[in-house]
């Protein structure tokens, strides 16, 4: 049902990463986030998991995120 | 119907009461010094027996093994022996961090590693007393052996973690961050959905979902240890962890002669660089990717009729 998938997630990890990477070095795409996020998502070639966690990054403001992590599970 | 809550899931502050019973339980029936020890580690942060309790890890046993078919009673055992586990690792990785000072200054460094280290022998028992709830003992025997092969991984996780420039990438420090925490979320969740299934699926799917709940608060620690508003006491950024956003942004500690103010004004100003150049966002991305992973085996789980409801609260930060 669900299988090994470690490897996927490195792979989809380093699409993250790029993505970042290509963000920081093109803040024009940052921008045009704002006002059309598909758009700037398609500009930096993201598809399944990778796509949805940019998204999500980009639309919730990362302090808020980390406000709630105050209350996360695991610190190891 | 499989969105509610099932009617026999008791109050978080009933399940911290049962789980704290069992473990003083277990404490009263332990040699003095490792108790004392214990409780203490037991009663700090927000542990079982603090005066406000987040035994987050178990609950997750507990939450597992009711989505999987069991009774939540079935799994406090189980859940008794995870949450001493987890505080051990905690305690190991606090003193490798050089972070267990209040312990340290109480009972000295030798007590608390041996303390420590009684604490996950108590844990490796505890589990078998599953049977005394009713678990079968092909049950429990496969709890031990689980209980054993997945801290055993999550601690090669944890020495790779802390091996010297063992990382050269932030997909790398990613790796790193699932292989310490990944394999103690899919303890908890399959210790629980064990209690009440044998099903090697069911078995997986939970463990899947275990491993991303934790990768993703991993992460997400990882980022708020090194953000501007982060707290000063972890050292993250002052010693160059391997961490995503510090590995991300090439920060690698501070100068050794830095001390006082002039290495707090170096870690506020590094920390804002880490921000500004993206180390906060990669790693809060990276555990967003996570989250979708562990939402997406709820909603497979969810689609053979499992109850997700508890788990999906405890992702969402609910518990």
């Amino acid at each position: 049902m669900i299988p090994a998938r470690r490897d996927e997630h490195s792979a989809e990890a380093g699409a993250i990463v790029d993505a970042i990477q290509r963000l920081r070095a093109n803040p024009e795409v940052l921008a045009a986030a704002r006002t059309d996020l598909a758009a700037a998502l398609d500009r930096l070639g993201l598809t399944g998991t990778p796509r949805q966690a940019i998204a999500a990054t980009l639309t919730l403001r990362p302090e808020a995120i980390l406000v709630y992590g105050s209350s996360m599970f695991w610190s190891i | 119907m499989l969105n509610k809550v099932p009617d026999d899931w008791p109050s978080t502050t009933q399940l911290c009461s049962a789980v704290a019973a069992r473990v003083e339980q277990v404490f009263g029936e332990t040699g003095d010094r490792l108790a004392e020890i214990s409780a203490v580690i037991m009663a700090s942060e927000d542990r079982v027996l603090s005066a406000n309790p987040r035994p987050q890890s178990s609950l997750l046993v507990i939450a597992a093994c009711v989505s999987a078919g069991g009774a939540w009673q079935h799994a406090l055992w189980p859940a008794v022996a995870m949450e001493c586990a987890m505080a051990a690792a905690d305690v190991f990785d606090d003193i490798a961090d050089g972070e267990a000072t209040a312990l340290w200054a109480r009972f000295g460094p030798g007590s608390v590693l041996i303390g420590t280290c009684g604490l996950l022998a108590l844990a490796a028992g505890i589990v078998l007393r599953g049977i005394e709830d009713g678990l079968s003992e092909r049950t429990v025997l496969d709890l031990g052996r689980l209980l054993s092969d997945e801290l055993a991984q999550a601690a090669d996780g944890q020495a790779r973690s802390l091996a010297p420039r063992a990382v050269s990438d932030a997909v790398d420090a990613y790796e790193v961050a699932a292989a310490k925490s990944g394999p103690l979320g899919s303890l908890a969740a399959r210790l629980g959905a064990r209690t009440a299934s044998n099903d090697p699926e069911l078995l997986r799917a939970y463990g899947a979902f275990g491993s991303h709940l934790a990768v993703y608060s991993q992460l997400l620690n990882d980022a708020r240890d090194a953000a501007p508003s982060g707290s000063t006491h972890k050292r993250d950024v002052r010693e160059g962890r391997q961490t995503v956003p510090l590995v991300f942004t090439g920060s690698s500690g501070a100068p050794p002669h830095l001390r006082g103010r002039a290495l707090q004004e170096w870690e506020a100003h590094e920390r804002q660089r880490i921000a500004a150049e993206g180390g906060v966002l990669a790693a809060v991305a990276l555990a967003h990717a996570e989250r979708l992973r562990a939402a997406e085996v709820l909603d497979t789980l969810a689609r053979i009729g499992r109850p997700v409801q508890v788990l999906r609260r405890l992702l969402d930060g609910q518990p």
